[in-house]
């Protein structure tokens, strides 16, 4: 059953990529003309969902890696500072860290994944150290103690019981950043922001209706698909 | 077995543990006695290296434990800890079986191997096997602590407070449990505690320690008839006696005589329980039945001193 619930979003998303379906509801917001794009929908989801992905991986690999690093024993202070400094990450309003990143990197892909790492480290560092710093220190004594070394207490003990909480943060980043990358179309990245700027630019309701439902079915699917890997995992 | 040989620690200035020098010996259960802050803990760390002396030689079967490295050094070491630490993530035989894994033992061997440690410990192999730690009580997961540090086979076991967190009944009943296994196989065992009723009852040899240093190494008669000074006969108690007659039975003070016209007791008392009595009864001796069948008697300079340890 739970499995079925899981694969509700991602079959609404489907049926919403089906050529004119989505156009031919919206329709009656545009005085009854379904809005025409230049691109066809499901190629500007796939590139939507290629940035965030393409957002994970480095927030994966650059973040699960630093929580671990600064959880080390003696390292408080840095593990600290690192959980402020991941946390300002997401203070930052999206338009003023993309005009910042415009001017070094251009426009396109390079400053909207700049923006995306640094919106998706906060929640995959901040949860790898809340997640790596609650694993009862009575078990690490213990495996120290028998005789693990640093490596093998890390992948036998504190990696398995970091894990649900890590990939919490990993599937709350993915999901923030569906929303965020729709901002990457204003610097030319593509993605479901391309209805949503071009319709506020022409006053089109129904054109940015169809890339806010687009990108809020992609966000829904990712977050039950991602839920559903990490509850196997368990 | 175990030798500390001017053993020290200083946290910057501050001394924990100075100029240490004892012997485990080989099989004896050691306890390691003393207030809090004395330094117990971090002698025992020191002879697994979890706390790296700054001087002084630890040597475990003559060897020095420097020449080792930490991890193959604990290997052969066993470890209890006061709230077990038990891997929550893996069952009770993954928890059991993590030295022998470390050690590269092939899957048959280990299983069987934890088998028959679930089996010593008292708890059934084909019950508790496949469970999870969180759903042992407090008995049973150090029952599984034990054993997990008895997997493979070490000469020694270092144990911290192991029944500390533990209710009386269970605190007691593991406590004769232990003994039990520790003498069948014959495992140096060090461990530290702060209750002097277990050091007085489990101990083979009891090292009473304070401010770092240790006060007085010897048996528990030792320390309760021949307190080296004021400190060891303040700090055990003046009923320490008393604490040492509960630990043992009474059919190792009984001596041939004549039961007539005594207050009759069953063998099953403890020591102390039949001074109780001899107290009540307003006696000089008792009569002593194991199930019925008079066994002799005990007279009540017999309680005086140590009794024939079992």
């Amino acid at each position: 059953m739970r499995g079925l619930g899981a694969l509700l979003w991602p079959a609404l998303l489907v049926l919403c990529l089906w050529p004119g379906v989505l156009p031919g509801l919206l329709a009656p917001l545009a005085g009854g003309e379904p809005p025409t794009l230049d691109t066809p929908l499901w190629r500007l989801t796939l590139v939507h969902l290629g940035l965030v992905a393409a957002a994970t991986v480095v927030v994966v690999a650059l973040g699960v890696p630093l929580a671990l690093a600064v959880t080390r024993p003696g390292r408080d202070a840095l593990r600290d500072l690192t959980g402020a400094v991941a946390g300002l990450g997401q203070t930052v309003p999206t338009f003023a860290l993309l005009a910042l990143a415009v001017p070094a990197l251009g426009f396109g892909w390079p400053p909207t994944l700049l923006g995306l790492v640094l919106y998706g480290l906060t929640p995959v560092v901040g949860n790898g150290i809340a997640a790596l710093r609650a694993v009862d220190p009575d078990a690490l004594d213990a495996a120290r103690g028998m005789g693990m070394t640093p490596g093998q207490t890390l992948r036998r003990i504190e990696l398995p019981l970091a894990r649900p909480v890590l990939l919490a943060g990993i599937r709350t980043a993915t999901v923030y950043n569906v929303g965020t990358a729709t901002v990457g179309a204003a610097l030319g990245a593509g993605g479901l922001g391309e209805p949503i700027i071009n319709g506020l630019s022409q006053q089109n309701t129904a054109l940015v209706m169809v890339g806010a439902v687009l990108a809020a079915l992609l966000a829904l699917s990712l977050d039950a698909l991602l839920g559903q890997g990490s509850r196997q995992r368990q | 077995m175990i030798e500390l040989q001017g053993v020290e620690k200083r946290y910057g200035n501050a001394p924990a543990v100075e100029d240490l020098t004892l012997t485990f010996p080989e099989g004896a259960l050691c306890a390691l006695l003393g207030p809090s802050g004395c330094g117990k803990t971090t002698t025992l760390r020191m002879i697994n290296r979890l706390v790296e002396p700054s001087g002084g030689r630890v040597l475990l079967a003559g060897e020095d434990t420097r020449a080792l490295r930490p991890e193959v050094l604990r290997r052969r070491i066993g470890y209890v800890i006061q709230h077990v630490g038990l891997f929550p993530h893996l069952t009770v035989a993954q928890n059991v079986a993590t030295v022998p894994d470390l050690l590269g033992w092939d899957r048959q061997r280990t299983a069987a191997r934890v088998d028959e440690l679930l089996d010593l410990v008292g708890l059934d192999p084909g019950t508790y096997r496949d469970q999870r730690p969180a759903q042992l009580s407090g008995g049973q997961a150090q029952r599984v602590g034990v054993a997990r540090a008895l997997a493979a086979d070490p000469p020694v076991l270092l144990m911290d407070e192991p029944f500390g967190a533990l209710d009386p009944l269970a605190r007691e009943w593991l406590q004769l449990a232990f003994r039990d296994i520790q003498r069948r196989l014959g495992t140096t065992v060090v461990m530290v505690t702060h209750d002097i009723d277990e050091a007085l009852r489990l101990g083979d040899l009891v090292a009473l320690m304070r401010g770092g240093r240790l006060v007085q190494f010897g048996s528990p008669d030792d320390l309760v008839l021949r307190p080296a000074d004021p400190f060891v006969r303040q700090f055990l108690g003046e009923d320490a006696p008393l604490r040492q007659l509960a630990g043992q039975p009474l059919s190792a003070f009984v001596s041939p005589g004549d039961p007539a016209g005594l207050p009759v007791v069953d063998a099953s008392l403890d020591a102390r329980e039949a001074l109780g009595v001899l107290l009540r009864e307003g006696a000089d001796a008792l009569a002593v039945q194991d199930g019925g069948a008079p066994l002799g008697v005990v007279r009540w300079h017999d309680l005086r001193g140590s009794g024939r340890r079992p």
